[in-house]
């Protein structure tokens, strides 16, 4: 089961994935949209290596392997994008914002409690740790996406225009969290397959709702 | 034949290295990283060497888990000091990215053939040639991405060059992965229907701006 609906993931990924590069890579997009379809990508790879895992080996083994990477890497774009192109525009680090700072370590803290539920529960071994190290970077990347749904819009909409997008990231991660829970404590299958539809549903996504709020920013 | 390694090493180096002075600068750099690429397989191997053995040489395990981790960081190491001492402008680095990739694969593969030369064909020669000389170039140009963002923007280097170490790794891994298991013919076709897509947008894009030089 477990291989059809990584396999499942990897699909949707890779729709989202073609369908950012067929809409975005013909002419010059902004980096930050690149990112994020990289981000997609990136989920794709993550995914797809985990498949061939499971048809290969027809498990995926505990603790550390590379389809983590992929998660790892997908989010480390969306905060990349976030951090490295979209902050310094929304956030110039007056106090105005410092309300808005605050709150939004909500996200990471959530995500946080999440792997410590795991962690306290099952303890720390080569399981719990890889997956301690994923939930840091999932976290980080949350609580730009939090920030960036919450913040006062700066003058042109650069931000509303994207606070779906940002949405749905979050919800990804929460995702990607909750992935993780159910998949620690064995929970019912049906659980497990809500989770991972969701995902696949986020990850086609992903992009389009993307693209209508970066229609905003030239219209 | 311990020292096996070491003998392709200094044989493969050592003409290419006396090649050099006779080279222009730009080839002559792309050659230099080539041999870089070399020096980092050589040096790879006696790290993987370790790790096999404290994996308790599961060859399975280290190859789909491990080395590519391992591999990729190395290879990364003399793009991000040529991004930082010598030039970062995403093209050169490109080149260079590649060529520490082929050397690194060059090596490998006499090591590899060196190692099973009683049971190497023709087959084998295009499958290493085509599938683990593209695999190790694709990884390494993918990092060199990320890497030419060094001076530009700093936040993005550093989270976008580990983003893009993480797709390589899994690539890379995925390859491994492949070429040992049952599926092992799509392991072949994956750098390759990679790379031809690539040539083609890079062709595409360097037709397209000498285009616009020239109007």
């Amino acid at each position: 089961m477990h291989m059809y609906l990584s396999l499942a993931m990897t699909i949707s990924a890779g729709i989202g994935f073609g369908y950012g590069l067929y809409r975005f890579f013909r002419d010059e997009s902004a980096l930050y949209v690149r990112m994020i379809i990289f981000s997609v990508g990136c989920a794709m790879f993550g995914r797809l290596f985990e498949t061939l895992q499971y048809l290969v080996n027809g498990e995926l083994g505990n603790g550390f392997h590379v389809g983590m990477l992929g998660i790892i890497g997908s989010f480390l774009f969306l905060f990349s994008a976030n951090f490295g192109q979209m902050d310094s525009v929304v956030d110039d680090g007056s106090p105005v914002f410092r309300k808005t700072r605050l709150i939004s370590l909500a996200a990471p803290l959530v995500i946080i409690a999440i792997w410590c539920l795991i962690a306290f529960t099952k303890g720390l071994n080569k399981t719990t740790i890889p997956l301690g190290i994923e939930t840091l970077f999932i976290a980080q990347a949350s609580y730009f996406h939090l920030k960036h749904l919450i913040i006062k819009d700066v003058e042109y909409g650069l931000i509303k225009a994207i606070r779906n997008y940002n949405l749905f990231a979050l919800i990804y991660a929460l995702l990607c969290m909750l992935e993780m829970l159910v998949e620690s404590f064995n929970l019912p299958v049906f659980c497990i397959v809500i989770v991972y539809v969701l995902q696949c549903i986020v990850l086609i996504l992903f992009v389009p709702v993307l693209e209508r709020g970066v229609k905003k920013w030239t219209t | 034949m311990d020292n096996l390694t070491y003998i392709a090493f200094i044989a493969l180096t050592v003409s290419l290295a006396l090649m050099l002075p006779l080279m222009e600068k730009k080839t002559r750099r792309v050659m230099i990283f080539m041999i870089v690429g070399i020096f980092a397989c050589l040096f790879i191997s006696e790290i993987n060497g370790i790790l096999l053995k404290t994996f308790n040489k599961n060859i399975y395990y280290v190859t789909t888990t491990i080395t590519p981790v391992t591999e990729e960081i190395i290879k990364m190491l003399p793009i991000l000091y040529c991004a930082i001492v010598i030039t970062d402008d995403r093209r050169t680095l490109m080149a260079n990215s590649f060529a520490v990739g082929v050397g690194f694969a060059l090596l490998e593969n006499v090591v590899i053939l060196t190692q099973n030369v009683e049971s190497v064909t023709i087959f084998w020669a295009l499958v290493r040639g085509f599938g683990s000389g593209l695999v190790h170039g694709i990884c390494t140009v993918m990092v060199g991405l990320g890497v030419s963002y060094v001076k530009k923007r700093r936040k993005l280097f550093y989270c976008g060059t580990f983003a893009l170490l993480s797709v390589a790794i899994i690539y890379h891994a995925t390859y491994n992965l492949l070429v040992q298991s049952k599926f092992q013919y799509v392991g072949i076709l994956l750098p390759i229907l990679t790379y031809i897509p690539l040539l083609f947008l890079t062709v595409f894009k360097k037709s397209k701006t000498s285009k616009t030089e020239k109007q």
